[in-house]
């Protein structure tokens, strides 16, 4: 860009610079009107008009994409957030915000992995796995936590030796007897489902000492088992040992702050204290959250049924019946709620 | 393997177009009578605006800068489609991608202001009329516009249009989630 100011110092101040009539406007250039006026409005050639409406078309185009564009891109970065602060729920949710929109969004999924497994979601987990694989993942840390991740979410599932005994109960892990456990486990002691399922049964039967001893020494071999550390908090809290149910829950909590099982297991042992109003406000936190999960449900109808709002309680008995597969956790509410079974003195 | 700078002006013309219609559009904007455009040529300098020295002392700056945050804006805008899908979601790049990631690089290639941008705005603050404020605000102008002319040796100018096209979209993610 270049001005002309020194070539208007020779021009004769009273006439105009460009057709020589009597100048108006003694500014830098003497014009007269009209040559100002039109040297102001300089025309612009057709084809910079085309180029520019062309361009115009392009940028209206590209603002109509903004908003889905940035939308995505924020999820991501909420997802981001959420799992640097180990609120896996809500980072899953987001992520698979973001695959909604944008399906092989590479991060989003190893992200998605990540945030799943916290979850224990494993058809989230494994679909998510099943997706990645054969796919080239650069940073060699991720990739390295994912595979971790992969190995430790395989101890979640049964052995095929133990599937293969579980078919003969019509793939029912409670219906396998205690003497098949035993026998099973004594030659398959690195089978840690089986041993959590083994205690789970002990567990159920109140047979607190043998469960215990099992899931010691499953968290011996692994002691960040999900599955161990949650009865764990249930067995401390069913034996009085309200410190250390405590202890299991806030360690669940350390490793995923929107742990929904967690926290109705914190729930449940608030009102084992009889802290009942901390016990409701918390269910109906944690139900906030994820409204679809019939443990959580289970706790807030407990929660209902000792602040004595009957009405509600029911409410929410009918919602866990809805659920096909909440059978036990239903039986176990309305074991307390009709008396045969005690929960608190 | 040295590539001539012609070469990538040719090249990202469009970006030259933009630049110098943007200086046209602030002189309009402004009343500035403007005498001779040259929106693009493949030569040295590949485009130029000739127009009347403004008597506000701003507004040398402003024509001059304008294009800068222009070519930034337009730069990003026409890539984003593409940038945030291609760049950052993993999706493969199309044909359209591959054009508006083109036209996006292009534009905002071509963002920095000349040395004869620089030029215009030193001889106007150097008038003995001239605020002090506005000599204030122009000579780190200048200096960063010499210093940006200065980078383009080292391709700094095709830095910032892949810049600008990979950064500004995640940048609005960044100020708005």
């Amino acid at each position: 860009m270049e001005t002309i100011e020194e070539q208007s110092m020779v021009v004769q101040d009273t006439v105009c610079a460009s057709c020589g009539m009597r100048a108006d406007h003694l500014q830098r250039t003497p014009l007269c009107t009209s040559c100002r006026t039109q040297f102001i409005a300089y025309p612009i050639p057709v084809w910079i008009k085309v180029f520019g409406g062309v361009l115009l078309c392009i940028l209206l185009f590209s603002l109509s994409t903004l908003p889905k564009n940035i939308k995505t891109g924020m999820h991501y970065k909420r997802g981001e957030k959420a799992i640097s602060e180990k609120n896996y729920l809500t980072a899953e949710r987001e992520f698979q915000n973001v695959l909604q929109e944008e399906p092989d969004y590479l991060d989003a999924k190893c992200q998605l992995l990540i945030a799943s497994f916290h979850n224990t979601d494993l058809s989230v987990f494994f679909k998510t796995s099943e997706s990645l694989s054969n796919k080239q993942i650069d940073d060699e840390a991720l990739f390295s936590n994912m595979q971790q991740l992969v190995n430790r979410a395989i101890t979640y599932l049964p052995k095929d030796s133990f599937a293969s005994i579980m078919q003969h109960y019509n793939m029912q892990v409670d219906s396998v007897p205690e003497v098949v456990y035993r026998s099973y486990l004594a030659s398959f002691p690195n089978d840690y489902f089986a041993a959590f399922r083994f205690a789970g049964i002990l567990t159920d039967q109140d047979r607190y000492r043998e469960a215990d001893s099992v899931i010691n020494q499953l968290l011996g071999k692994d002691p960040e088992y999900y599955g161990a550390l949650v009865l764990k908090a249930s067995m401390k809290r069913e034996q009085m040992q309200i410190d250390s149910s405590y202890y299991y829950i806030d360690h669940l909590l350390k490793a995923n702050q929107e742990d929904v099982t967690a926290l109705s297991s914190k729930v449940r042992t608030l009102l084992k204290e009889k802290k009942d109003d901390a016990a409701l406000n918390l269910a109906l936190q944690t139900t906030a959250m994820n409204d679809a999960e019939s443990y959580s449900l289970a706790s807030l109808a407990l929660a209902y049924h000792f602040k004595n709002n009957l009405k509600d309680r029911d409410k929410v008995i009918q919602k866990i019946a809805a659920d096909s597969s909440a059978s036990g956790t239903l039986s176990y509410v309305n074991d307390i709620v009709s008396g045969k079974k005690k929960f608190r003195n | 393997m040295f590539i001539p700078g012609i070469l990538i002006t040719i090249v990202t013309f469009p970006g030259v177009i933009v630049h110098e219609l943007a200086h046209q559009l602030f002189c309009r904007l402004y009343k500035i009578p403007v005498f001779k455009v040259v929106y693009f040529q493949a030569e040295n300098p590949a485009g130029y605006v000739i127009h009347e020295a403004p008597q506000n002392k701003m507004q040398p700056i402003v024509i001059s800068i304008g294009p800068f945050i222009l070519n930034t804006i337009l730069g990003a805008l026409i890539a984003l489609p593409a940038s945030l899908p291609v760049l950052h979601f993993g999706h493969t790049a199309s044909f359209l991608d591959a054009i508006l990631i083109y036209l996006g690089v292009s534009i905002a290639m071509h963002a920095f202001p000349s040395t004869g941008d620089a030029s215009s705005i030193w001889k106007a603050v150097n008038e003995e009329e001239t605020p002090f404020w506005v000599k204030i605000v122009a000579y780190p102008v200048v200096g960063l516009i010499y210093l940006g002319a200065l980078g383009s040796f080292f391709w700094l100018d095709l830095f910032y249009g892949i810049g600008v096209v990979m950064g500004m979209p995640w940048l609005l993610i960044n100020l708005f989630y």
